[in-house]
């Protein structure tokens, strides 16, 4: 489903993305995870293209990257995916239900606003959220932020959907809210492929069909949960325990 | 020989028009793409910020501008008993110089300011890129409309300013030197000529078009949280004024040099 082949990245002196191959498959729960500063945000930013690679190839659904030359094959693309942002990032003049029909409207501009509006709640209801139409985004909770903006990155209906961060700063049951809410998507969409970033290691043992991690721009370990449960690297074994060890590679 | 001359002219003919017809379908290509899409709901959401909205502020100003000028003027006029003149030399002022300049920094303290907040708000909460991954551009969906609906209220807003500040002058005229409505309008009629609007008229729009493009340029760009916002808007604000004063110099030069003066 989205391929990387030898992608690097670098920031000046800082080698974010060293060569990295990776492989995400399609209509599965996939975690991508690393410590921060690892270069997991930069990775989605490459594959929604508002980043570009150094060197290296990016295939997302059959689309080599490069060969998307101008913006409108650029925004077609970007349509495949729904992103749920760390902060959620709802348009705070809109309020929840004008989020979630925004990318509606901008995806099928002519489409009937009654129509906008069902699929809309449709969405909202989903992840409950449908009591809350009227509430602007400083008037919901964290929890609701982020339900709304999952409710967003359903409603344009993508292939994808990129979590960045979505428990990160939140406390432990709004943690476990999302995990389920992520593998309640996943099994109502069963076509959509989802992509987790995440340090939340617990979170990705327990829901991901897949897990990736990064560490100093390289992937270290890819496979199941069992894969990592098994793993003798130290770096794995370390992210796990949650303890530096004296020789820490941290 | 004469076929060899035929083909190269031929090639050259080719050649040429082949380059004309680029350029004029990547010119066309480039027109198409800035007038479509057109988001007209947004052209008129920004123009209601930018016109409607400043509408109080700019009637305030242009009044008390007009009056102010009317009353230095008047001191000095009555010197010589011309108090009659108030009208013609508030009206040139107000006309070519004043109400353009001072409209703009009118908008661009109120409306420029506030775009760039708000795009720079947009921009360290993510909403911009939450917009750049549904597909949404950025030039459509803000630029193109806070342009378009700049230019077109500005000479609007100028047309305004410059009304309210005849009125503030001719009641200062009337109030404080005794001169008559006729008197007034007479002066005015004879000195401020259709030439004159247009002008003001024309550095209104270009003074919108600064506004529009630096105030969506600073918002995009900014960055570092809510100490950024406040650095990015007050840094927006100060390079549209000194924008618009550079270009005033600029259209002032072309006008005088176009009157042949």
């Amino acid at each position: 489903m989205i391929v990387f082949e030898k992608v690097s990245k670098r920031f000046g002196e800082l080698q974010v993305l060293d060569e990295i191959d990776l492989h995400i498959p399609r209509s599965k729960i996939t975690f991508l995870i690393g410590r921060s500063g690892e270069g997991k945000s930069v990775t989605i930013k490459h594959m929604i293209g508002l980043m570009q690679p150094d060197s290296g190839e990016i295939t997302v659904d059959g689309v080599r990257l490069s060969s998307i030359h101008d913006d409108r094959e650029l925004r077609e693309h970007r349509k495949k995916f729904g992103l749920l942002f760390q902060h959620s990032a709802l348009f705070d003049n809109m309020d929840v239900l004008g989020n979630v029909c925004f990318p509606i409207q901008e995806l099928e501009p002519n489409l009937p606003s009654a129509i906008v509006e069902h699929r809309a709640i449709e969405c909202l209801t989903r992840v409950d959220m449908h009591k809350k139409l009227d509430r602007f985004p400083n008037e919901l909770s964290t929890g609701e932020k982020k339900r709304a903006g999952l409710a967003r990155a359903l409603a344009s209906q993508p292939k994808i959907l990129l979590y960045d961060e979505p428990t990160t700063g939140i406390d432990p049951l709004l943690c476990e809210m999302i995990d389920n809410l992520i593998v309640k998507i996943s099994n109502d969409f069963p076509a959509v492929s989802s992509v987790v970033i995440s340090h939340d290691i617990k979170a990705a043992l327990a829901i991901a069909e897949k897990i990736i991690m990064l560490h100093h721009g390289k992937v270290i370990l890819e496979g199941d949960a069992d894969t990592f449960r098994r793993s003798e690297n130290s770096v794995v074994r370390q992210f796990i325990s949650g303890k530096i060890s004296q020789d820490s590679e941290f | 020989m004469l076929a060899k001359t035929k083909e190269l002219v031929d090639q050259v003919f080719v050649a040429q028009v082949g380059r004309v017809g680029r350029l004029a379908i990547y010119l066309y290509t480039k027109a198409i793409e800035f007038f479509y899409p057109m988001r007209l709901n947004r052209i008129v959401e920004q123009l209601e910020s930018v016109g409607f909205k400043s509408i109080g502020i700019v009637l305030l100003t242009g009044v008390s501008v007009g009056m102010t000028f009317g009353v230095q003027v008047g001191a000095i006029y009555s010197i010589f008993g011309v108090e009659s003149l108030i009208g013609s030399t508030t009206g040139l002022a107000l006309a070519v110089e004043v109400a353009p300049l001072t409209t703009a920094f009118l908008v661009a303290g109120y409306f420029g300011s506030s775009t760039t907040a708000e795009l720079a708000a947009m921009k360290i909460s993510e909403q911009l890129d939450a917009m750049e991954a549904m597909g949404v551009s950025l030039l459509n969906y803000f630029i193109k409309p806070t342009v378009i609906a700049t230019v077109l209220a500005m000479p609007m807003l100028y047309l305004y300013f410059m009304l309210m500040g005849f009125l503030g002058a001719y009641i200062v005229g009337v109030e404080m030197f005794d001169i008559s409505f006729g008197n007034f309008y007479v002066w005015l009629k004879r000195y401020v000529w259709v030439e004159d609007i247009v002008k003001g008229a024309v550095k209104s729009t270009v003074f919108g078009l600064v506004i529009a493009l630096v105030s969506c340029s600073f918002g995009l760009r900014a960055g570092g949280g809510a100490r950024g916002i406040g650095l990015t808007t007050s840094n927006s604000v100060v390079s549209n004024l000194l924008a618009i004063l550079v270009a005033d110099v600029f259209i002032t030069y072309f006008q005088m040099k176009r009157a042949g003066l």
